[in-house]
């Protein structure tokens, strides 16, 4: 018997329709990786950099520093090697100190165009290190601060894990990092109706029972959303959707998955597709 | 020009990264052994749906990296004996798939902690949990584990709360956890171990983070820094962990700083292991 709980319920009201946009083609370009890495590092980036294919990344790499863009989502990924952990930097950088400098980022350097005031934080992560002698933890510290921003499109949050951007820095305030999985959007590729919130629970419980979950399964995520998925993933259209996280742990072990579900009454692609490495 | 300017670039980097061990070495040509669990028909357990993708991925792009994939053992062919040191009646050093006869080793199935409790309800030990799916064999305990005392070097232990931290997890079962509490008597000649400070999702969303620490960490980047950024999730909620060994505080960190897979930090024997450092990102 399965039995669901939500830690977060899904909206009672959803808008009537919704735009369908469909993305920009992912295009690498170097010139703009370079540009990218010149006016963050300007220093480090200031040679002409090695280039060179890592799965489905091109990457430019100064052997300090290096940027990267994903040929499948046009992800970006931007990395300083400098050992910024082997130290115990004292942390005194404010979240809210992060943030500004987070945006300041975003703002000068153009890696999201011209569009950074859909910018919403998601959250200030922290890298953080902690030594342990003889069983004993000694105090943790951080090493740096990620500050993840998420993207709205219409006022309606972009879920999934695309639709963020991330900027580290370290306790120099320096920026040692950054990551961009955010799509391009080319335009509107018309209106959809909006199945409700009802059909997308029912359609959760039939896809749980599809997994032969049983028991209580708590939903600490549910979301209506646009769906934009993650790096390695081609995605030619931003839909409106569902997205829901759960947990269980009905035999010895807890379980984690996600499931997305299309609110569009006639997708233009569905999830997931199919699995990446046959069994 | 350009010449001086690629030396006073590599020169940076040594006055940066300037140890022993960070001078640049050729990428050695690493052993992979993988194993993952989908299907617990014979251990009763929730079937899992994304393990293979997420050790598949990082065997083929540990291959593709030229690195050579000795053994990729699954649903039927995952034995616990192949994790179990020879010390306690296993066979991991079994060349054919025990995870002691490789380098780089990664694992996904099922996995919790769990404690060791005396008479008193006083908690002895902390220990990881993992399932196979075989008749009689289901659980795997890491108290039953010397890695590295033939060969492993690297361990990606895919799995929920492989590396427990406290302010995740559920203190009422697990009061006081932490990654060497679980970890430390495992480690024979280990380096580093990667995990999840708790649950680990098994999504398509996510089923890419071996790809991706894999096409990294293959192509001799930073290990630690590679596996935290494959692995972390906001959506998901997903906390990678690393922890390295060392013979002191300082070797500890160094190594979780700035091992690779080139850089020839040597192993170090369980009794000689004075310190770990941990790393993660929440």
């Amino acid at each position: 018997m399965l039995r669901l709980t939500f830690t977060k319920a899904l909206p009672t009201q959803v808008p009537a329709q919704l735009t369908v946009y469909r993305f920009q083609r992912p295009r690498v370009d170097r010139n703009k990786l370079l540009q990218l890495a010149q006016k963050v590092w300007p220093r480090e980036a200031r040679t002409a950099p090695k280039f060179y294919e890592e799965g489905n990344w091109i990457v430019a790499d100064w052997g300090m520093v290096n940027a990267a863009m994903n040929s499948r989502s046009g992800s970006i990924r931007l990395r300083h090697e400098r050992s910024y952990l082997s130290s115990r930097p004292s942390w005194n950088i404010s979240d809210a100190r992060a943030v500004e400098i987070a945006r300041a980022f975003v703002t000068k350097t153009k890696i999201l165009g011209n569009v950074e005031t859909n910018l919403k934080l998601g959250k200030v992560t922290h890298l953080r290190g902690q030594t342990f002698t003889r069983g004993e933890g000694n105090p943790e510290f951080i090493l740096d601060a990620g500050v993840l921003f998420t993207r709205e499109v219409d006022s309606i949050p972009v879920v999934g894990q695309g639709g963020q951007l991330m900027v580290n820095l370290d306790s120099t305030e320096a920026i040692v990092g950054g990551s961009r999985i955010w799509r391009d959007i080319a335009g509107a590729a018309g209106k959809t109706k909006i199945k409700p919130p009802d059909y997308a629970v029912a359609e959760l419980q039939k896809r749980l029972k599809q997994r032969e979950l049983q028991g209580n399964v708590r939903v600490m995520k549910a979301d209506f959303c646009y769906f934009e998925a993650g790096t390695n993933d081609w995605q030619e259209y931003l839909e409106p959707s569902y997205a829901f996280v759960f947990e269980t742990s009905s035999g010895k072990y807890p379980y984690k998955s996600a499931e997305v579900i299309s609110a569009a009454e006639k997708p233009k692609q569905l999830w997931p597709q199919r699995k990446r490495f046959s069994t | 020009m350009r010449e001086r300017r690629r030396f006073e670039s590599e020169l940076a980097l040594l006055e940066v990264d300037g140890r022993e061990y960070e001078k640049k070495q050729p990428l050695p040509k690493l052993t992979v052994g993988t194993t993952w669990v989908n299907k617990f028909n014979h251990c009763n357990q929730t079937r899992l749906t994304h393990s293979d993708d997420v050790v598949r991925g990082f065997g083929n792009a540990m291959r593709r990296r030229g690195h050579r994939w000795v053994f990729d053992s699954n649903n039927t062919s995952a034995r616990r004996a192949d994790w179990i040191d020879p010390a306690f009646g296993g066979r991991d050093d079994n060349v054919t798939k025990g995870i002691d006869s490789v380098d780089f080793g990664y694992f996904s199935t099922h996995g919790a902690t769990r404690t060791d409790v005396d008479a008193t309800g006083k908690i002895r030990t902390y220990f990881f949990d993992v399932s196979f799916n075989f008749p009689k064999e289901c659980d795997w305990v890491s108290t039953s584990a010397r890695f590295g005392n033939k060969q492993l070097k690297w361990l990606v232990m895919d799995a929920c709360e492989s590396m427990p931290l406290k302010k995740h997890v559920n203190t009422k079962v697990l009061p006081d956890p932490d990654p060497s509490k679980v970890w430390s008597r495992s480690f024979h000649g280990l380096h580093i171990i990667f995990g999840f400070a708790q649950n680990a999702s098994d999504a398509w969303w996510s089923d890419y983070r071996g790809l991706t620490f894999g096409e990294r960490a293959g192509s001799g980047k930073k290990l630690v820094d590679s596996w935290v950024d494959a692995a972390y999730s906001y959506w998901l909620d997903d906390y990678p962990v690393a922890m390295a060994a060392g013979r002191t505080v300082q070797d500890a960190e160094t190594r979780a700083n700035d091992e690779r897979i080139s850089s020839n930090f040597p192993s170090i024997a369980n009794k000689d292991i004075a310190a770990f450092r941990t790393v993660w990102r929440d």
